[in-house]
């Protein structure tokens, strides 16, 4: 719960002022009259699904969209001109997006120029000990021992947001301000995530209110004064954090009743073929790790970065650059162990992490996202039919539920959860045996997310075989049937049936008993 | 808790997002493929037509500047669309207009230093196209070194050994002229055999990559080499085969312009190297937003050839010719350039979030 007093923020003078916000696309209204505050010292969080226009709102702060006319805002009392194309900027309002904006190459200390510009000698040239005293003075208070001359890439996640925290915060001499913070947990592990939300702690007590926008719902009771609601472009409410619920918080996003915690449990037969075995398996991460999976169960891969679990679904899917060792078989085509390394060979499917870089291809339609898996069944094995591959697309695309204006459009102009749908599809196409996911519903809005949660577990009743990797919980508590948790390389925990409970599962993951394995079973 | 009403409740309560799977009306979608930003490319070909109709009103609107304009450019069409199987899986093979030189001065060297048949010495041309392949393959897709600078190395190499085989002499003879010339001199219909050749190629490029998975597959290993991988489709292999297709098409494509000249030349391909890949970039632009494709291709190829014919027969000065396939190219890529540019960010908007207004407001942008 957040430690300040709810009474005295409500009643303080607004920092950011929003007044009659909007903002029309061709044929759309993205934002329709939208009005709220933050006040001082606030974190105030806003939140909406997918196309609820929290992002627009986000570019028109930030001046890369000009409003519609009659839009104002001030910072600090000051107004600030959102509708003009050359956006005044104000130097009391922040942004880190979610990219963070920053170049994993370079160092710390360059990173922060990139933002601040560098200090200058008397020659012109860069005053290299003034620039270190100033970047070691930004870092100070975060307290994050990052070793400044490294390139970020070696930093970790949370480091890094850190560090486009402070280089958005550079300069920053007003008493008061606002800090807008873009999805900030959307790439980090949970461990992280707390001490980002005690830096935001930090920044508030500092006197500074931030703005902060976010897919998921925990972590705004976890860090946010008041909430903001948005849906369709408009306004639904606006609160106090203490004065609502989780239910109503999505009630509010999603304009309908819905059931708080969506958890179906696809029942396994007792006695369900196992259909993949896993034997000490060792990579960078993973130490010697054995599992089965049986025919239509969703097992989980739980665990903190690191742990070995994001390594398990590129190990499988054999799609590692490096070498691994262990030994994989599936029962029904063959008794035989083989060396992982041969996994080509084997009949899975795996929908990986990343899904800009590693999933879609941006380039090509929605249609040949989908059908780019089975080619050869679209038509003969060389030659593709347009009319069997409109068939087969407009099947999947109404089996997945995937909202789009034409198929032929291109992939990059869904949302992410319809994105992530039509990369699941994909997999599915294939007829797999097996199912890998590696982060599922990473920057998928709510809506998405159930509908990715029903398609899996629709398909597990129907005999596939699941696993999915995740650092949302959710996830696990969703849909798992079972779940293995990893730590330091080992699976330490295994969860089954009613033990998939949220404290069991998070107390598994921080590794409060990290000696034994367990199997909990109630 | 019964499972099953768990799960009936789910399904009722479960937003219903509305799907659609219907294309836009046919109207709409002529409309798009007219579009100037699809089809830019065939509007400044006409406009520059007229302008140039009227410039030069006795010399330029007649037939014979249309056959001028077509039989001229022929072998750079052939050249260029020989790229566009390695480009489209994302390599760029700058070897190819090496390999062209390559192939005339072999068949020239056996025909006419060796007295050997000419449909032999076209097969054993055509074996050292096929070595350049194999080389090319060793060097971008075993050794991973980057294809851009990787084939300017080969490139080399092929250049080191057209010296060797042709002791740096252009090599033309009287046996260069019997049956080998029939290779590509003559004309069907006006147009000289080059012209067809090439026509054929476009249309093969064109089902290719319109028609089967093998162009399909080519396409996405170009956009994203991981993600095609990761969905099955063997990248490797399928950038190993472009840069041998590439390589036994630029052979034949030299072949045919050693006939053609009646003549094998060790750099009688390079003047080929830019404008080819300047004709497939610009062709890239047009018709199929981002892709390769040999109907852009040869459109890209008409409009240079016609302003170049264009200001010949204008009488404008030299310095013209090269300004305006200058202008032409850069004007078309900055175009393009925009257009990547606002795709690239349209995903990134769409991935973190946005509602589907906003990608169309990116797409019909002024």
């Amino acid at each position: 719960m957040p430690e300040t007093q709810i009474e005295d923020v409500a009643t303080q003078s607004p920092i950011l002022e929003i007044r009659s916000m909007s903002k029309t696309f061709p044929g759309t209204r993205a934002l329709d009259d939208v009005s709220f505050d933050v006040v001082d010292g606030e974190v105030h969080a806003l939140v909406g699904t997918n196309g609820s226009g929290k992002s627009t709102l986000i570019k028109v702060l930030a001046g890369f969209h000009p409003a519609d006319e009659g839009t104002h805002v001030s910072v600090a009392g000051e107004p600030i001109n959102v509708t003009g194309h050359t956006p005044v900027r104000s130097a009391a309002l922040r942004f880190v997006h979610q990219d963070l904006g920053l170049v994993l190459e370079l160092d710390v200390l360059d990173n922060l120029a990139l933002h601040g510009g560098f200090a200058r000698s008397k020659t012109g040239g860069i005053n290299w000990r003034e620039q270190r005293r100033m970047a070691a003075e930004l870092l100070a208070p975060f307290e994050i021992g990052i070793d400044i001359d490294r390139p970020l890439a070696e930093a970790a996640p949370v480091e890094r947001t850190v560090v486009a925290i402070v280089g958005a915060l550079q300069g920053w001499n007003a008493e008061r301000g606002v800090l807008v913070l873009d999805e900030p947990t959307a790439v980090l592990p949970p461990d992280e995530v707390a001490r980002l939300f005690d830096i935001i702690k930090g920044l508030r007590s500092r006197g500074i209110s931030v703005l902060y926008v976010s897919h998921r719902l925990d972590e705004i009771f976890e860090v946010a004064d008041r909430v903001t609601v948005l849906r369709g472009g408009r306004r639904i409410m606006t609160e106090n954090v203490s004065s609502v619920t989780k239910a109503g918080l999505i009630n509010s996003m999603l304009g309908k009743e819905m059931s708080i915690d969506f958890r179906v449990e696809v029942p396994v037969e007792q006695d369900a073929n196992t259909v993949l075995e896993v034997r000490d398996l060792r990579g960078h991460f993973a130490d010697g790790v054995s599992f089965q999976l049986r025919r239509g169960e969703i097992l989980g891969l739980a665990g903190l970065a690191g742990s070995g679990r994001e390594e398990i679904p590129y190990a499988l899917a054999g799609a590692l650059s490096y070498a691994i060792h262990g030994q994989v078989r599936m029962p029904a085509s063959s008794a035989d162990w083989k060396s992982i390394g041969d996994t080509g060979s084997l009949d899975l499917a795996f929908v990986p992490a990343d899904r800009g870089t590693e999933g879609i291809v941006d380039g090509l339609t929605v249609a040949e996202n989908l059908s780019l898996s089975v080619l050869g069944d679209v038509g003969s094995s060389w030659f593709i039919s347009k009319r069997s591959e409109r068939k087969f697309v407009d099947e999947w695309a109404s089996k997945l539920q995937v909202k789009m204006a034409d198929s032929a459009d291109q992939i990059a102009t869904l949302s992410g959860g319809n994105q992530q749908k039509v990369l699941i599809g994909r997999c599915l196409a294939t007829k797999p045996d097996v199912l890998i996911l590696s982060e599922p519903t990473a920057g998928v809005d709510v809506g998405a997310r159930r509908g990715i949660f029903e398609l899996l577990t629709e398909q597990a009743r129907q005999g596939l075989a699941v696993i999915v990797a995740s650092t949302d919980l959710d996830d696990m508590l969703s849909i798992c049937s079972r779940v293995l948790v990893f730590q330091h390389g080992v699976v330490t925990h295994e969860l089954e049936g009613d033990a998939i409970k949220e404290d069991i599962l998070v107390g598994a993951v921080e590794g409060l008993d990290p000696t034994e394995v367990h199997r909990v079973h109630i | 808790m019964s499972i099953s009403d768990d799960v009936t409740e789910v399904a009722t309560t479960a937003p219903i997002t509305p799907t659609s799977n219907s294309r836009p009306p046919f109207s709409k979608r002529l409309a798009r493929s007219l579009s100037v930003r699809r089809i830019g490319a065939v509007y400044v070909l006409i406009i520059i037509s007229i302008i140039f109709s009227f410039w030069a009103p006795t010399l330029f609107p007649r037939w014979a500047t249309v056959l001028q304009i077509v039989n001229s450019n022929a072998i750079g069409a052939l050249a260029a669309l020989t790229l566009i199987f390695p480009l489209s899986a994302g390599v760029f093979d700058l070897s190819e207009a090496y390999t062209m030189s390559l192939t005339g001065v072999v068949v020239a060297y056996l025909v006419v230093n060796h007295n050997v048949p000419f449909w032999l010495a076209i097969l054993a041309a055509m074996g050292f196209a096929f070595f350049v392949g194999m080389l090319n393959v060793g060097v971008v897709v075993i050794m991973k070194i980057d294809s851009f600078i990787g084939t300017l190395a080969t490139g080399s190499l092929v250049t080191a050994l057209i010296a060797l085989v042709s002791g740096g002499n252009t090599i033309a003879g009287i046996q260069l002229f019997g049956g080998f010339a029939k290779v590509a001199q003559g004309k069907f219909l006006g147009f000289v055999y080059p012209v067809w050749y090439a026509l054929v190629l476009a249309i093969i490029v064109w089902y290719i990559f319109e028609y089967t998975a093998f162009g399909r597959r080519l396409y996405a290993t170009g956009f994203n080499k991981r993600a095609a991988r990761l969905a099955g489709v063997q990248t490797d292999w399928l950038q190993a085969i472009t840069l041998i297709v590439g390589a036994m098409l630029a052979g034949l494509v030299g072949i045919v312009l050693a006939s053609f000249i009646g003549a094998g030349s060790g750099d009688i391909g390079t003047p080929y190297l830019l404008t080819s890949f300047a004709a497939v970039f610009l062709g890239a632009t047009q018709f199929k937003e981002g892709r390769f494709n040999a109907l852009g291709t040869i459109i890209a190829i008409l409009l240079l050839g016609t302003g170049e014919t264009g200001l010949t027969l204008a009488n404008a000065p030299s310095w013209t010719l090269s300004a305006f396939t200058g202008v032409v190219l850069i004007a078309a890529l900055a175009v393009t350039g925009l257009q990547r540019r606002k795709v690239g960010f349209s995903a990134k908007v769409e991935t973190t979030e946005e509602s589907h207004a906003e990608a169309t407001e990116i797409r019909v942008d002024k």
